[in-house]
């Protein structure tokens, strides 16, 4: 025996009323991603650990792995790298007090440091967005540890992103390929600037500048830099190269494909740029003052 | 208390999902284990049971994914709803069967959400790259719940209380 048509009635009505909540939420709500709510911080700080401890148990085993499962031609490869190493630090010496001259000259210019003064901060990526359509990662940094919203995160290739949203322990990275990030950025070659969106996946063909005028200078090749405009991000991050102009035979805008310089798919550790402190410069290249 | 513990079993499959895939991501393609959990719902449950549990979960999965508030909620609610109402109208059962719910319900709730999208004029993220993602997901989801079909049912027989029916004796 089925159930009475009055108690269907209800259970529908109940239904609609409560798939409606969602709906003028969602209707209702603003097109910018919210700041975590008390609830969405007390969840985050029980889902931070276990995210920590899988990622930290992965990493382990894949640690195992390579140090004691997959021993082959060691030698070889550890000779390598030793030269390497010897190159690099070589490079490494000459690269610092290039950066030391630069810090002066800039001084003397009165221009503002860019990422080498800023207070950095280094994250270990716990886990990333489960929907395909929203490019976000978490990291196991937090507001105790000095990130604050809006903080640009960066790897060792270039920009990542931005903390979109913040509890104690953990942050959420609105990566640069996500649909709703954008960025100013100038061409490193002419100087040209343009503002490029993310378009979702990670490496290929998912960042469209936009709003690029039919006369400026772009061409496939051409690296782009951010431009510093507006303080979201520091001037001269790496953002990506351009692999894909398309100009059709009349319109005011050009539309330039850019390939990112950070494979989004690959990150494990990023680096915050903390704004908190402004920017303050490392101890070991203080630069000495004028007289 | 079986709604709370299902609500965990749902948070955790999450939890560990989002973190297993920073470092095991084979091109992306990952299944849903919300969705698996709530296709499992929506065959057994009351509309006024099930629906809340996909707000909650829908709430959980927005919120590690930066989504607008209430989208993952309502189409979520919108497809476990579609999966109890033809579920009504068709006669099957068992892990195939569920399985094949599954994916479905997968294609259903991508479509559904790149449409709530498009229609508050949110931008899509949606490029060539997540297309050719959706019938593997939908593939894979429905792998995943062919293999967990038979421990949830166990797991829902063991926190649902025993209904007496006809003739047992007692």
């Amino acid at each position: 025996m089925g159930p009475k048509p009055v108690s269907r009635l209800r259970d529908a009505t109940i239904v609609l009323l409560l798939l409606a909540l969602p709906a003028v939420f969602y209707v209702s709500n603003n097109k910018q991603v919210r700041d975590y709510s008390a609830l969405d911080r007390a969840v985050s700080w029980v889902s931070g650990p276990v995210q920590w401890a899988v990622v930290a148990s992965l990493d382990g085993i894949s640690h195992l792995w390579h140090h004691y499962g997959a021993l082959v031609d060691v030698q070889a490869d550890n000779d390598a790298l030793r030269a390497q190493l010897d190159r690099l630090s070589m490079q490494l010496q000459t690269l610092q007090e290039a950066a030391r001259e630069n810090e002066r000259l800039h001084r003397l210019l009165d221009v503002q440091p860019n990422v080498s003064g800023r207070r950095n901060l280094l994250g270990q990526v716990i886990a990333t967005s489960p929907s395909p359509l929203f490019r976000s990662l978490r990291i196991n940094r937090g507001s105790r540890d000095g990130v604050t919203l809006g903080d640009a995160v960066i790897s060792h290739a270039g920009l990542v992103g931005r903390i979109a949203a913040l509890s104690d322990s953990v942050a959420d990275v609105m990566l640069l390929t996500d649909a709703n990030s954008s960025a100013d950025v100038l061409v490193q070659r002419s100087r040209a600037r343009i503002r490029v969106r993310g378009q979702g996946g990670d490496h290929a063909l998912n960042l469209d500048a936009q709003y690029l005028g039919r006369t400026a200078d772009v061409e496939p090749g051409d690296v782009l830099l951010t431009s510093g405009l507006g303080h979201t991000f520091p001037k001269g991050l790496s953002v990506g190269r351009v692999h894909g102009v398309e100009r059709r035979a009349f319109g005011l805008y050009q539309r330039a494909l850019v390939r990112p310089s950070v494979d989004f798919s690959r990150l494990e550790e990023v680096m915050v740029l903390l704004a908190g402190d402004g920017a303050k410069a490392n101890d070991a290249d203080a630069p000495q003052d004028l007289p | 208390m079986r709604f709370v513990i299902w609500l965990l079993c749902g948070w955790l499959c999450l939890v560990l999902m989002t973190a297993l895939q920073t470092r095991c991501d084979i091109a992306h393609v990952a299944a849903d284990p919300i969705l698996i959990l709530l296709v499992f719902f929506a065959m057994r449950w009351s509309p006024t049971t099930f629906v809340p549990m996909a707000l909650a979960l829908g709430y959980c999965t927005g919120r590690a994914a930066l989504a607008p508030l209430g989208l993952h909620e309502l189409a979520l609610g919108i497809v476990s709803v579609g999966v109890c109402i033809i579920n009504g109208h068709v006669a099957g059962s068992g892990a195939r069967y569920f399985a094949a719910a599954v994916a479905l319900a997968q294609l259903a709730y991508a479509v559904l959400v790149c449409g709530l999208l498009l229609w508050q004029g949110h931008r899509l993220g949606f490029s060539s790259w997540t297309t050719a993602l959706l019938f593997p997901n939908a593939l894979l989801s429905a792998a995943l719940a062919w293999l967990v079909y038979r421990p949830l049912m166990a797991l829902e027989a063991h926190l649902s209380p025993s209904i007496p029916r006809g003739l047992d004796w007692r």
